[in-house]
Order: C-alpha cells, then sequence, then structure tokens
C-alpha cells in the first residue's frame, strides 16, 4: 500500500485531470466522486511502480477512464452528457467554453477519449494507443475523424494534425 | 482547434472540497485495511498451510486425467488461448501477446467450464476496454473431434460474452496449432494470418502479429475475402 504522503501527492498532481474525464464521460456529480474514490483507492493499494511521473499520469488516465467506462456498464446509461447535469462545471465556464465543452461531448463516446487525450493532454497517438490499448492506426482514425466532426460543429482551423505526434 | 479545446477544458478543475473528500474516504479504507489485516494475522498462516495441502492434493488426483482434447483461441487484440478437456473444463489458459497477459492477470480459470471462463475473459476490464463497435471478438475453435467442436461453437454462440460483444466463432484444423505456435501466436489469429496471406501474399507474420483481429478482417474484406471462407477449412458461425 502506497503511504499517505504518496497518495496525496497524487491527488494535487492528478485530481484535475481525473475531474476532466470524469467530466466527458459521467452523468452527474455523484457518479463522478464515486469513479474519483476508486482511481484513488486503486493507486494507494497497487503495487505499480513507474518510471516517471509521464508514465503515472498514462496509467493514471488509463485507469480513470476504465473506471468511467465500468460505471457506465454498472448503471446502463447512455453516455451522452448533458452539459447543464453539470452544474458546477457550467455556472464557471464561458460561453465559448460552453460551446467547445458542448460539441466534444456530443462526439459519440469513441472518440472523445482520444480527442481529449490528444487536445488537452498533448499525448501524441502512440502513448494514446498504448493507454486505451488499441492500435496506433486505430487512434489516427479515431483522432481524424472526431476532429471532421468537430469542425463540423465548431468550424474554424485545424492547429495540429494528429500525425505531427505530441503537440 | 487545440487552443480552443485546451481553454474549454481549462474551465474544469476538481475542486478543495471534492480532494478532501477522497483523501478522508482513502484514510477511511486505510485504518479499515490495517484493523482488517491486523485481525486476520493468526488466522492467515493456518489457512494459507491448508490451501497449499489441498491444491497438493487436488493436484494429484488430476495428474493422469486431464488431456486438453480441444482448444479455443479468443482475439481480439489481446489473444488468448484456452485448453480444454473431454468435459469441456479448462485445463489452462494461455496469453499469446502482452494484451492478453493483462487480460488473464488474477484470472483463475482452470476446472471451468468454456462457457463460463469465456464470460470471465470477456467481463474483465482490461478485455472490456479492446472491445467496442469497431472491434472484432473472435473465437476460433480446433477438436481432435469435429462432433465436439461443433457443440463448442454452438455453446460460444450461446454464451453472455459472446452474444453481448457480437462475437464471431470459426472453425480451424488441430494441425495448425503447432504451427501458429511455433511462430508465437494463438492459432486463431495465425488462421487469421493465414487466410489474409492467401489472399495477399506480400502479407508478413509481423505485420499481423501488430494488428487487431478486425484490422485483419478489414483488410480480408478489401481483398474480397473474408474468414469465412480460410484456407484451413475455416468456418463462420
Amino acid at each position: 500500500m502506497r503511504d499517505e504522503e504518496s497518495v496525496n501527492r497524487a491527488i494535487d498532481a492528478y485530481a484535475d485531470m481525473i475531474r476532466r474525464i470524469c467530466f466527458y464521460h459521467l452523468k452527474n456529480a455523484a457518479d463522478t466522486e464515486d469513479v474519483f474514490q476508486n482511481v484513488f483507492l486503486k493507486y494507494m493499494l497497487s503495487g505499480e511502480q513507474f518510471a516517471d511521473e509521464h508514465e503515472e499520469r498514462a496509467w493514471i488516465a488509463r485507469v480513470a477512464i476504465n473506471a468511467c467506462m465500468d460505471h457506465l456498464r454498472f448503471l446502463k446509461r447512455h453516455p451522452s452528457v448533458p452539459i447543464d447535469l453539470l452544474p458546477d462545471e457550467a455556472a464557471s465556464v464561458t460561453p465559448q467554453q460552453r460551446t467547445v465543452l458542448e460539441a466534444v461531448l456530443a462526439l459519440p463516446e469513441k472518440y472523445r477519449n482520444p480527442i481529449y487525450l490528444f487536445y488537452y493532454e498533448g499525448y501524441t497517438a502512440a502513448e494514446i494507443a498504448r493507454i486505451l490499448r488499441r492500435t496506433e492506426g486505430t487512434i489516427y482514425s479515431l483522432l481524424n475523424r472526431g476532429r471532421s466532426l468537430l469542425r463540423k460543429t465548431l468550424g474554424g482551423d485545424d492547429d495540429e494534425e494528429p500525425d505531427q505526434g505530441r503537440i | 482547434m487545440k487552443n480552443r479545446i485546451r481553454d474549454a477544458f481549462d474551465g474544469i478543475h476538481a475542486d478543495a472540497m471534492q480532494k478532501q473528500k477522497v483523501r478522508d474516504y482513502l484514510e477511511i479504507q486505510r485504518r479499515q485495511r490495517a484493523g482488517r489485516s491486523r485481525r486476520m494475522a493468526p488466522y492467515l498462516a493456518a489457512v494459507a498451510a491448508a490451501a497449499v495441502l489441498l491444491v497438493f492434493a487436488g493436484r494429484a488426483m488430476l495428474v493422469g486425467s486431464a488431456r486438453a482434447v480441444s482448444y479455443i483461441s479468443i482475439d481480439v487484440n489481446p489473444s488468448i488461448e484456452l485448453a480444454l478437456d473431454r468435459s469441456s473444463q479448462v485445463i489452462s489458459a494461455k496469453a499469446y501477446n502482452e494484451d492478453g497477459e493483462a487480460v488473464l492477470q488474477g484470472l483463475s480459470l482452470s476446472g471451468k467450464q468454456y462457457t463460463d471462463a469465456i464470460d470471465l475473459i470477456v467481463s474483465t476490464d482490461a478485455m472490456q476496454s479492446y472491445l467496442s463497435d469497431a472491434s472484432d471478438l473472435t473465437f476460433t475453435v480446433a477438436s481432435e473431434d469435429p462432433g465436439e467442436a461443433s457443440r463448442l461453437m454452438d455453446g460460444i454462440s450461446r454464451c453472455e460474452g459472446c452474444r453481448k460483444n457480437q462475437g464471431s466463432s470459426y472453425t480451424a484444423d488441430v494441425a495448425l496449432l503447432k504451427q501458429a505456435h511455433e511462430n508465437g501466436m494463438s492459432f486463431g489469429k495465425y488462421a487469421a494470418y493465414e487466410e489474409l496471406h492467401a489472399l495477399d501474399p506480400s502479407i508478413t507474420l509481423a505485420q499481423c502479429r501488430g494488428m487487431t483481429m478486425a484490422e485483419m478482417h478489414e483488410m480480408m474484406g478489401r481483398y474480397g475475402g473474408g474468414q469465412n471462407c480460410g484456407m484451413m477449412g475455416g468456418k463462420k458461425q
């Protein structure tokens, strides 16, 4: 079992990322709290050793995504998330941010993880493939299709091609 | 696009209360677990000793009676093979790639009926992370007894793990196992490789090792083939 100091450091380092992953998967704050607790409990009990923080962050991201998927399966809910069911966040975002978040949440579920991990977390397609346990080719195609859908909703330029690797 | 997405998600944070709640929860878990292990310590040694005795006794009784007569290869991206005895119970489970190892980690399948073993495998978090609309859950059956292969195919198609995930099942010649294992592949994936290679001789084993079953099937489709018309007598169910 990891000591309290390590766990507290992980909470400070990764809580925001887990919150965002929960945000685009889950329906309400109570579900998010369950996933939050499960992810950090798993981290506390895991004997997994990480070469560096980057590897640890990727592990946490994978555990959080899996926890969200498990939770959704358990609840048998459709993963589509209306933003107005997340009042805390909805109150704090600007109308521009809200438009983008709604566009991301409106994507079919399979595109959301690659889009978030690539555009926000800055992982390369190869790293996303390892986190999501998919092939690199699949990730490229999910990123490209997801990006096309976002472009249709949001318009605008393409300032980053998925095949350019890390942002 | 990148900047807009970054800016939008920058507005989402875990607040101080959420962090404190998870800290409190973990503290309770830590105390409970510490207390539980202190209380259980005197009993654990006795239970462990009894378990060791049982395992040895059980193994001694089973040696000689269990011989593999049928095999099921389960491939998505993880590749796993189950060896079954005459009563269709699992004798052994082996992973043929790292993803398969992750799926089998912590699973105890020996002695289970093959349908229960499949349901367990398919329901693991590790396997579920590969299963989506875009993936192909593929079962390939090989048996010394053709009648048994047919029964196994039938059982697979009716088990929950296959139905819920739209799995497909195929048969293969039992002789294919040796060839597949010599090449470090499950026989299900190797059968797909052979089929693909027949359609395009430039396809190599190394390429196929890095491909998912969905990608292999998609490529077969592009060549106008499909794993239901396999060169090894494959048959889709």
